[in-house]
C-alpha cells in the first residue's frame, strides 16, 4: 500500500528536522502511546493502541530512523506486531522551505498481513494518513 | 445395470403412505416456526447463558503459512478476569486427531483443534476464556506468537506440483485425494463424433454462503458427570459426534448436544467439530462453561468456503446433429488448510455425472490439493453445483461454436421424460422429472420471443448495450447414500442414509414429535406437523414439534442432521413412520376400550372411534389416560404392548457403491431447476443488470409449496451474489483480501430482481411421499447468469470462463481480442 500527501506546518525545517529524526523527541509525537523504549540513537520500541476507524487495535511498533539529511529530509522504517496481525512500513518525510514555515512532503509503504489487511482494505489508507499527519502536526507544535 | 426397479413392499408402502397425506400435506399452511421468530422470541446461541460461564477468543494466525517457533501465554493469564489459556501444543497433549475421511496419504494429517503450525490466515493458533467476551479479546492480543513465515500456496493447481510449498510435512504433498472416474468409452466418442469442442480452461469460483448468525457454541465439560453438554448451531451434530468422540477420548454418551434456533448454515456450519473440541477441552482446564460467538471477521476468515475447481484440458464430443456425447477433463478441487469434510466433495460431484444430459461417455482426473487458504465447507449445492457449472458452459459453448440453437440443443440431450427412472453412466438413477417442459416453462416466464426480439432491437440501436439470454439447467440431488463415501477411501465403515423420528401422545393427550434433523430455517416443524397432523387425523395446530435438535430425545441416528437436500425424505418419512407406529398403538388402545377390532378405529379430530358409529369413540386423552395412569383397565397385552411413544427410522433403499468402477446409486432424489434470464449489459462499464428472471422448480410433491417457493428465491438469490458480487480473494501470500463486508459484498434484496417462478410436481418412485429434496438449488444462477453473459457478447467472443463476473471481468471480455480458450475440430 502506497500513501503520500503534504502537510504545510508553522514550524521551521530545522525544527521539523530535529523533532522527526531523534527517537528521544519522536516518542513524544506518537499518539495513544502506552510506553515506549529507546533503544539507541537511531531506533526505539513503542507499545501503542490507537483509536482507529477498525476499533483499538493495541500494538507494538519498533521504530529505526534509518536515513537522515540534516534539515532536508529522514526516513523511518519499522515494524509492527499486534496479536492478529503484522505490519511493515518505510515512511520518507521531506522538508521544503516556506518562508519562516516549511511544508512536509511524505510518502509512505505500508504493508499489513493478517486480519487487519483483510477487513481494512479500503479504510487502511485513510487511517495510515491520519496517523502520519497527525505526528507531524505534533511535531510543528509540540506540548 | 443396476436393478433400480422398487420392491413390492416398498411399492405397497408408498402407496398407502400417499393416501394417508393430502388434508394438510400439499398445503401451504402458515410456518408454525414463525410466531416466534418473527416476534423476537427465538432461542439463538448467543441466547444460551449456563451458570459461571466465561467467553472464549480464539487467537488466529495473520499468515497464510508458517511455523510457530513459540507462544507465550504469560502476560495474557495475568490479566485479572483471564480463567485460562490454551496453545495448540497443550491441546494435542490432551486429545487423539482427528478421524479422516481421506485415504492414505492424506489420512496421516495430524489435526488437532488448535494449530501447531499455521496454514491459513485465521487458523487459531491459542484460545483465552474469560470473564467477557472482549476481556478475552483483549487478553489474545497479549499472547505473544513467535512466527516462522514461510512461503504460500493458494492455486489447486500449483499445490500439485511437489515444488510448491508443502502445508502437511507429514504426508509429503499437498495432496488431499486423486483418482479416475471412467464411464463409457470417450476415447471412441472422441474418435468417431463429427465435432470435438476443446476449451482449455474453466474455473468455479471460491464464495460462501453468508447466514444472518455466524457459528457459536457453549459447552460445559461437566466435572462431576463427565459428560459435556454442547449448546450450539452446528448443523450436522452426528458427524461432529464420530469425529469428537475419538478426538476427545469420550463415549457418545457424554456428548449431549442440543439447540432451538439457527440463522441459517447453507452448509458453513457443518464442520464445527474444531471449535467446539477446543471450547470442551478449556472448559475442563477451567472448570466452567466456556461459551464462543464468532465474530463476523472470523467467520469470514475461517468458518469454511465453498469448493473453488479448476477444469482443463475439457474435451467434448459431438455429433452432426448436436447429440453430445461426454467430455473428458481434468479437474482441480481446492480444499483449503484441513479436511474437514473433504474429500467427500470428490465424490458427491458424480451424483450428476452427465447434468441434465444423456451422456454416455465421461472421463474426469480428478484431483483435490490442500492450499494455504481457509478449508472448504459444504456450501450449498456442495460439489455439484461447481460440476453442473461447468456442464452448462459445455452445453452453452457447443451452440455457440457449432451454431445450434440453445434451446433446441439442450432439449436434444436433455434425459427424456419417457427414460425416467433414468440410470446415468456411473449408476445413478434419476427418479423422475421433465425437463423439456420445465424448460419451457422457464422460458415462458421470461417471454423468451420478445426477449429475442429485444436482443436484436437493442443490438440495432447503438445504445452501448447488449442484451443477452441464458439457460441454465441443474440438479439438487437429495438423500446421500454414505456409501458414495467407500470410493474415496474403501476402508470407510460407512453406506446408506437414515434419519430417526418420535411421536408421542403424551398423558393429556398432547401429540409431540421429535426429529433428527437441526433445522436452520427451512421450517422442519411445520412440515412435520403437517404430515403428522394427517397421519393422526388431526390439525397441524395440534401437534407439537420440538424445536431444533436435542439429543436426549433418541431421534437421532449416525447420520443425523441437516443437510443434502435431505429432510422432505428422511426427516418426514421417520415423522410419518413414528406417526403410523402410534396410530396403530392409539388403535390397539382403543380397540380395548371400544370392545372392537383396531382395524375399525379411525382417528379423527383428537378422537378415535368405531368406524360408522361416531358415538362409539374415546377421546386422545382417554386413550393416553388408559396409558399412563390407569393401565390396570387395560388387558395386560394391551397394556404391556404399547408406549404411545413410538421411534421410527426411515431407511432409503440404498446398495453399496462399488469402489473399484465408482459405480452405484449414490443418491434418492433429484429435485430438477431450471433458470432463465435476460440481462443488460454495458458496454462501456462491463455492468450486468438482470431485466427479468424466471426459475422452474420440480421437487416432487411439495409438502408446503410456500416453504418450496422460499428455498427456491433463496437459493436464486444465493446464485445470484455467487454470479455478480461474491468472490474470496487470496493474495499470493495468503492473505484474504476481502473479508469484510466493505470488500465481500453479500447478496441483499437489492441486488435480486423480482424473481418470477413456476413448478412440476414429477413424484418421486423412490420416496414414501413421492417428494425430492431441495432448497441446495443446484447453482443454476451461475450457470444462467453465465449463459447470459456468453449470448450477450456474441459470436466469436471469448469464452465466459469463469463463474464469477464482476463489471472488470466483463468489461475486460468485452475488448478481449486474444486467445478465446476453445477451439473446434471438425471432421
Amino acid at each position: 500500500m502506497m500513501v503520500g500527501g503534504r502537510v504545510a506546518v508553522e514550524a521551521s525545517c530545522e525544527e521539523m528536522f530535529s523533532r522527526l529524526s531523534d527517537p528521544r523527541k519522536l516518542e513524544d509525537l506518537v499518539p495513544a502511546v502506552e510506553w515506549v523504549e529507546v533503544l539507541d540513537e537511531d531506533s526505539f520500541t513503542v507499545s501503542m493502541a490507537p483509536s482507529t476507524g477498525l476499533g483499538i487495535t493495541p500494538l507494538k511498533l519498533r521504530v529505526n530512523v534509518s536515513d537522515r539529511r540534516d534539515n532536508e529530509g529522514v526516513r523511518l522504517s519499522g515494524e509492527a506486531d499486534g496479536g492478529e496481525f503484522t505490519a511493515a512500513f518505510q515512511l520518507r518525510l521531506e522538508f521544503v522551505p516556506d518562508g519562516q514555515a516549511s511544508q512536509v512532503r511524505w510518502s509512505a509503504e505500508a504493508r499489513f498481513v493478517g486480519l487487519l489487511s483483510s477487513i481494512g482494505q479500503r479504510v487502511l489508507p485513510a487511517i495510515v494518513a491520519a496517523q502520519v499527519e497527525a505526528v507531524v502536526r505534533q511535531a510543528a507544535s509540540p506540548t | 445395470m443396476t436393478d433400480f426397479t422398487a420392491p413390492d413392499a416398498v411399492v405397497e408402502t408408498i402407496e398407502s403412505v400417499q393416501q394417508e397425506l393430502g388434508r394438510w400435506t400439499g398445503k401451504s399452511i402458515p410456518r408454525k416456526e414463525d410466531r416466534r421468530l418473527l416476534k423476537g422470541q427465538g432461542q439463538f446461541v448467543d441466547d444460551a447463558w449456563m451458570f459461571r460461564q466465561g467467553y472464549v477468543h480464539f487467537l488466529r494466525s495473520p499468515h497464510g503459512h508458517a511455523n510457530i517457533r513459540s507462544i507465550d501465554t504469560t502476560k495474557a493469564e495475568a490479566v485479572p478476569g483471564v480463567y485460562a489459556t490454551m496453545t495448540g501444543a497443550e491441546m494435542a497433549e490432551q486429545c487423539e486427531p482427528f478421524f479422516r475421511i481421506a485415504p492414505d496419504p492424506a489420512a496421516r494429517i495430524e489435526e488437532y483443534p488448535l494449530a501447531l503450525k499455521a496454514r491459513f490466515q485465521g487458523d487459531a493458533v491459542a484460545v483465552v476464556l474469560a470473564e467477557t467476551r472482549e476481556l478475552a479479546r483483549d487478553a489474545a492480543e497479549l499472547i505473544e506468537v513467535d512466527y516462522e513465515p514461510l512461503p504460500a500456496v493458494v492455486d489447486a493447481v500449483r499445490a500439485a506440483d511437489p515444488r510448491s510449498p508443502v502445508l502437511h510435512e507429514e504426508i509429503g504433498s499437498n495432496l488431499a485425494w486423486h483418482g479416475i472416474y471412467d464411464y463409457g468409452d470417450i476415447d471412441w466418442a472422441l474418435e468417431n463424433a463429427d465435432h470435438v469442442v476443446r476449451i482449455d480452461r474453466l474455473h468455479f469460483h471460491r464464495f460462501s454462503s453468508t447466514p444472518l448468525e455466524c457459528q457459536g457454541a457453549l459447552v460445559n465439560w461437566d466435572p462431576g458427570t463427565d459428560q459435556i453438554e454442547i449448546l450450539s448451531n452446528i448443523q450436522f451434530p452426528m458427524f461432529a459426534t464420530q469425529v469428537l468422540g475419538p478426538s476427545l477420548g469420550v463415549g457418545q454418551d457424554q456428548l449431549l448436544w442440543r439447540y432451538q434456533d439457527s440463522g441459517g448454515a447453507f452448509g458453513n456450519k457443518i464442520a464445527m467439530y474444531p471449535q467446539i473440541a477446543a471450547l470442551a477441552l478449556i472448559s475442563r482446564k477451567a472448570g466452567r462453561p466456556a461459551k464462543w460467538t464468532e465474530y463476523r471477521s472470523e467467520h469470514m476468515l475461517s468458518c469454511g468456503m465453498g469448493n473453488e475447481r479448476t477444469f482443463l484440458d475439457i474435451e467434448v464430443p459431438v455429433m452432426r446433429d448436436g447429440t453430445i456425447l461426454g467430455f473428458r477433463m481434468r479437474a482441480f478441487d481446492d480444499a483449503g488448510a484441513y479436511l474437514h469434510y473433504e474429500p467427500l466433495g470428490a465424490v458427491i460431484w458424480s451424483q450428476v455425472v452427465p447434468g441434465c444430459y444423456r451422456f454416455k461417455h465421461v472421463n474426469v482426473d480428478y484431483t483435490e490439493t490442500l492450499t494455504n487458504k481457509c478449508p472448504t465447507v459444504p456450501n450449498r449445492g456442495y460439489s455439484r453445483l461447481q460440476h453442473l457449472w461447468m456442464i452448462e458452459r459445455l452445453v452453452d459453448t457447443v451452440a455457440h461454436e457449432l451454431e445450434f440453437d440453445p434451446v433446441q440443443l439442450r432439449k436434444l440431450n436433455y434425459v427424456q421424460p419417457e427414460d425416467y427412472p433414468y440410470e446415468t453412466p456411473n449408476g445413478c438413477i434419476y427418479d423422475s422429472g421433465d425437463l423439456p417442459l420445465t424448460l419451457d416453462k422457464a422460458l415462458a416466464l421470461i417471454d423468451y420471443p420478445s426477449a429475442r426480439e429485444r436482443q436484436r432491437s437493442v443490438a440495432s440501436s447503438g445504445a452501448g448495450k447488449r442484451i443477452g439470454i441464458g439457460i441454465g439447467s441443474t440438479l439438487d440431488s437429495g438423500t446421500n447414500n454414505f456409501g458414495q463415501a467407500r470410493i474415496i477411501n474403501p476402508d470407510l465403515p460407512f453406506s446408506g442414509n437414515g434419519e430417526a423420528a418420535t411421536v408421542r401422545l403424551d398423558l393429556y393427550g398432547e401429540i409431540f414429535c421429535t426429529l433428527g434433523s437441526s433445522p436452520t430455517g427451512q421450517g422442519h416443524e411445520t412440515t412435520a406437523a403437517q404430515v403428522v397432523a394427517d397421519i393422526l387425523g388431526a390439525s397441524p395446530a395440534d401437534v407439537r414439534v420440538h424445536a431444533g435438535f436435542n439429543k436426549e430425545h433418541g431421534a437421532y441416528v449416525g447420520f443425523s442432521g441437516t443437510y443434502a437436500s435431505q429432510f422432505a425424505v428422511t426427516g418426514i418419512n421417520a415423522a410419518i413412520g413414528a406417526a403410523r407406529l402410534l396410530r396403530a398403538e392409539i388403535a390397539t388402545v382403543a380397540a380395548a376400550a371400544l370392545q372392537c377390532e383396531g382395524a375399525d378405529i379411525q382417528l379423527e379430530a383428537g378422537v378415535a372411534s368405531y368406524r360408522g358409529d361416531g358415538e362409539r369413540a374415546i377421546p386422545l386423552i382417554g386413550i393416553a389416560n388408559l396409558v399412563y395412569a390407569n393401565n390396570a383397565e387395560l388387558p395386560p397385552e394391551v397394556a404391556d404392548g404399547v408406549s404411545l411413544n413410538c421411534r421410527y427410522v426411515y431407511r432409503p433403499p440404498f446398495q453399496v457403491p462399488d469402489p473399484v468402477t465408482k459405480r452405484g446409486n449414490l443418491t434418492l432424489t433429484y429435485a430438477v431447476q431450471i433458470h432463465a434470464c435476460v440481462i443488460e449489459l454495458d458496454e462501456q462499464t462491463g455492468q450486468v443488470r438482470i431485466l427479468d428472471y424466471g426459475a422452474v422448480d420440480d421437487c416432487g410433491n411439495r409438502i408446503n409449496p410456500q416453504i418450496v417457493e422460499g428455498q427456491v428465491h433463496g437459493a436464486t438469490g444465493l446464485g445470484v451474489g455467487a454470479a455478480l458480487y461474491e468472490a474470496f480473494n487470496y493474495s499470493e501470500a495468503g492473505q484474504l483480501l476481502n473479508a469484510s463486508f466493505y470488500d465481500y459484498h453479500a447478496v441483499t434484496a437489492l441486488d435480486v430482481p423480482a424473481i418470477k417462478t413456476d413448478h412440476l410436481e414429477s413424484p418421486s418412485p423412490f420416496t414414501p411421499n413421492g417428494a425430492k429434496g431441495m432448497g441446495e438449488g443446484g447453482g443454476a444462477p451461475l450457470a444462467t447468469i453465465c449463459s447470459a453473459i456468453q449470448d450477450a457478447l456474441g459470436p466469436g467472443a471469448e469464452l465466459v470462463s469463469d463463474s464469477h463476473n464482476p463489471p472488470e471481468r466483463v468489461w475486460r471480455l468485452l475488448r478481449s481480442t486474444g486467445a478465446r480458450g476453445v477451439e473446434v475440430q471438425t471432421r
